[in-house]
C-alpha cells in the first residue's frame, strides 16, 4: 500500500524516539561495563569511555576471588532467590489451580475473603512484630513467607481457567489419580507458561530485595548483594578493604571500577534469566490477564 | 438400583417443599443443614481446600494479624508488653494532626503521586502505541527487550547509574558538556530537582515493562480496522486516535485504578536512596521510616501508617468511582 508523506514522517519520528530511548536504557550499562574494566591510571586520567584505553580484570578478580563478604552475599542471595522461587512458585500455582476449580462449595466466598484482606495491612511496623513473634526476623522466611503461597494468585487463576482443558483431568481422575497428583503430575507440566511467568517475577524480587533486608534480615552473616553494593557505594573514598574482607587488592583499579564491577556482577544473573524465559513468559500474561 | 443410591443422586427431589413456602434447599422447614449433594461436593473436593490453606494463612497471619497490629497506634507501647501495653488513647493521632508537618508531608505525598500519574501514564500509552506501530519486527523486538531492562534493576542500582551518568567529576554528561564547551551542573542531588529526577527516574525505570499490557490490548485488534482506515484515507494520527486508543482504553482505566491504590507504597526505597532528607519530598513512607523505625516511635509511626493507609483507600475508591463515571468497572 502507497504510504503518504506525513505517514512516512512519523514513521521516522516515531522510530527515532523509540531508539532514542533504548539508547538511555543501555548506554549506562555499556558505561558500566567499561569503567569496571578501566585501569586506575586510564580512569583518572580520562574519566568513564565508551571504549576503555587501558584494560584490566583487577576488580573482578578481588571481588570474585579475595573479597569474602561479596562472595558470601552472593551465594546467600542465589540461596535466598532459588529457595523463595521455588517455594513461590510451587505455592502459588497451587493456590491459583485451587481457585480455577469452580465446583467447590466456598470457593467464592474464600477468594472475595482473600482479596479483600489484601487491602488490610498494617504496615511496616506490625509486620515486623509478627515476623518476630514468629521467630522469622533474621532468617530468609521473613522475605519468603509473606508472598509465597499468594503471589499473583489471581493471574495463574485466570491462566488456568483460560488455558488448561479440563477433559485431560477428567481422564487423570478416572484412572484414580488424587487431586494433588493431577497438580502435580499432570498440570504442572502443562503451565510451563504462567510458571515460567511467576518465576521471572519473583526471581527478580527475589534477587532484588533491599529494603526487606535491611528491615527484617539484619545480620551481617545473611547479607543480601542489594545491601552490600548500597554499602559499598556509600564508601566514597575506596575504603573496601574493611568491607569486602582484608586481602582484597585495591591498587590496580580505579574504586569506581570496583563499584561497577560490583554493579555488573550483582546485574548479570536476573538479566541472564530473561532470555530463558521470555518465550514463555509472554504468553503465560497475555492469557493470565486477559481477564482481571 | 436402591432408594438411598437414588437419592443421593437426587436428594431433593422426593421431600423438597417449594421456597416461597419457606423450604430451604433441603426440603426442610426452619432447619439449617447443608444438603447431600453439596455435602458430597466438599469432600469431593477435599484435596482443593487443603490447597487453599497456604494462602488463606498467609493472609490470616500477614494481613488480619498485622492489621490488629495497629492496636500499637492506641497504646503506649513497651516491648516487654507488646500489644498489652497501656493505652494512650487518641494522643498520637492529636500530635499528629497538630503538627505544622502533617500538611506538608501531606501535599508532598499527593504533589508526587500527582505528578508520577500525570508525566508517567501518558509516556508509557505513547511508548506502547509507537511500539505497536513499528514495521520493522526485528527492530520492535530489540527495542522492547532493551526497554525492559530497567525494569529488572532495583533502586540500589539505578541509584549508582544515576551518580555515574550526572556527576560533576567523571560523570558522562559533565564530560560531554566539557566537549562541546558547555557549562555542567549536577542536578540529581539538588533540592531543586529532586522531584524531576524522581518522577524521570520511575519512568524510566518502569515505561517499557508497563507496556506489556497495553501491547497485549492492541494485538487483540483487528487488522482489517486499520485496513479499512487506511483505504478511507485515514493517517496513522488519525487511526491511533480512532482505533488504538479506544482498544486500550479498558487497560488503561484499570491501570489507572491500580496505580492509585498501590502508589504510596514503591516511594520508599526511591526517595530514601536518592532524596535522603531533602524536605521537599518527605512524604508519609519516609516520616514512618523515620520515626518508627530509626527512632523507634512505633506508636506514633503506626498511626500514622495507619492515617496513610487509610488515606490510601478512599483515594483508590475515588479513583474506581471516577472510572466507574465513565463506564468502566474496576473493582466491583
Amino acid at each position: 500500500m502507497r504510504e503518504t508523506a506525513s505517514d512516512t514522517l512519523f514513521s521516522i519520528v516515531s522510530n527515532g524516539v523509540i531508539v532514542l530511548l533504548s539508547l538511555t536504557c543501555i548506554m549506562p550499562f555499556l558505561y558500566v561495563v567499561s569503567v569496571s574494566i578501566t585501569t586506575s591510571q586510564a580512569f583518572y586520567l580520562e574519566g568513564a569511555r565508551l571504549i576503555p584505553n587501558d584494560v584490566t580484570f583487577a576488580a573482578y578478580r578481588s571481588l570474585l576471588v579475595d573479597a569474602t563478604l561479596f562472595r558470601r552475599a552472593l551465594v546467600n542471595t542465589l540461596a535466598l532467590t532459588v529457595m523463595g522461587t521455588s517455594a513461590t512458585v510451587f505455592l502459588s500455582t497451587m493456590t491459583g489451580y485451587a481457585f480455577s476449580k469452580r465446583d467447590v462449595p466456598g470457593r467464592k466466598i474464600i477468594l472475595i475473603f482473600l482479596y479483600l484482606s489484601g487491602f488490610f495491612a498494617g504496615g511496616l511496623i506490625p509486620k515486623f512484630f509478627v515476623l518476630q513473634r514468629m521467630g522469622l526476623i533474621n532468617t530468609y522466611w521473613a522475605l519468603i513467607m509473606p508472598t509465597a503461597a499468594v503471589f499473583n494468585y489471581l493471574l495463574i487463576k485466570n491462566y488456568f481457567i483460560m488455558a488448561l482443558p479440563e477433559a485431560i483431568e477428567e481422564s487423570a481422575k478416572l484412572d484414580g489419580a488424587s487431586t494433588f497428583q493431577i497438580l502435580t503430575r499432570i498440570v504442572m507440566p502443562l503451565a510451563l507458561p504462567i510458571m515460567a511467568t511467576i518465576a521471572l517475577f519473583s526471581a527478580v524480587m527475589f534477587w532484588n530485595t533491599y529494603m526487606e533486608a535491611v528491615l527484617f534480615v539484619p545480620s551481617r552473616k545473611k547479607m543480601v548483594v542489594m545491601r552490600l553494593l548500597q554499602s559499598m557505594i556509600e564508601v566514597y573514598s575506596g575504603d573496601f578493604a574493611e568491607q569486602l574482607g582484608k586481602s582484597v587488592d585495591m591498587s590496580e583499579a580505579p574504586s569506581e571500577g570496583f563499584k561497577m564491577a560490583a554493579l555488573f556482577i550483582a546485574t548479570v544473573p536476573i538479566l541472564l534469566l530473561y532470555p530463558f524465559l521470555q518465550k514463555h513468559f509472554a504468553k503465560g500474561i497475555m492469557i493470565g490477564a486477559v481477564k482481571g | 438400583m436402591d432408594i438411598a443410591r437414588m437419592r443421593t443422586l437426587n436428594p431433593s427431589a422426593k421431600n423438597a417443599l417449594p421456597r416461597r413456602l419457606g423450604g430451604n434447599r433441603n426440603g426442610i422447614r426452619g432447619t439449617f443443614h447443608i444438603d447431600r449433594s453439596t455435602r458430597h461436593r466438599i469432600l469431593m473436593n477435599r484435596q482443593i481446600y487443603l490447597m487453599y490453606l497456604p494462602a488463606i494463612l498467609t493472609v490470616v497471619v500477614f494481613n488480619l494479624f498485622t492489621t490488629y497490629g495497629l492496636k500499637i497506634a492506641w497504646l503506649d507501647f513497651n516491648f516487654q508488653d507488646g500489644l498489652n501495653s497501656p493505652s494512650i488513647g487518641w494522643e498520637y493521632f492529636r500530635v499528629l494532626f497538630g503538627m505544622p508537618r502533617f500538611f506538608r508531608l501531606m501535599r508532598n505525598t499527593v504533589e508526587i503521586t500527582f505528578l508520577r500519574l500525570l508525566f508517567g501514564f501518558p509516556v508509557v500509552i505513547l511508548l506502547a502505541l509507537l511500539l505497536n506501530d513499528m514495521r520493522s519486527r526485528a527492530l520492535k523486538n530489540v527495542s522492547q527487550s532493551v526497554l525492559y531492562l530497567p525494569h529488572f534493576l532495583n533502586w540500589v542500582i539505578i541509584a549508582t547509574l544515576l551518580y555515574m551518568v550526572f556527576n560533576e567529576h567523571s560523570g558522562v554528561l559533565s564530560r560531554l558538556f566539557g566537549a562541546v564547551g558547555l557549562p555542567y551542573e549536577d542536578i540529581t542531588w539538588k533540592r531543586e530537582w529532586i522531584r524531576a529526577v524522581l518522577i524521570g527516574s520511575g519512568i524510566w525505570k518502569t515505561m517499557g515493562w508497563s507496556t506489556i499490557i497495553y501491547l497485549a490490548a492492541l494485538s487483540a485488534v483487528d487488522p482489517a480496522l486499520h485496513e479499512n482506515a487506511i483505504v478511507d484515507g485515514a493517517g496513522k494520527l488519525t487511526q491511533m486516535w480512532h482505533i488504538s486508543i479506544p482498544a486500550i482504553f479498558p487497560v488503561i482505566a484499570i491501570s489507572f485504578v491500580f496505580a492509585i491504590t498501590t502508589i504510596f507504597m514503591e516511594n520508599l526505597t526511591q526517595i530514601l536512596l536518592l532524596g535522603r532528607n531533602m524536605p521537599n519530598v518527605e512524604v508519609f513512607e519516609t516520616w514512618i521510616y523515620d520515626w518508627g523505625l530509626l527512632r523507634g516511635n512505633y506508636g506514633m509511626a503506626t498511626a500514622m501508617g495507619l492515617f496513610q493507609t487509610m488515606f490510601g483507600i478512599v483515594l483508590s475508591l475515588f479513583a474506581n468511582y471516577l472510572v466507574g463515571k465513565i463506564g468502566y468497572e474496576v473493582l466491583w
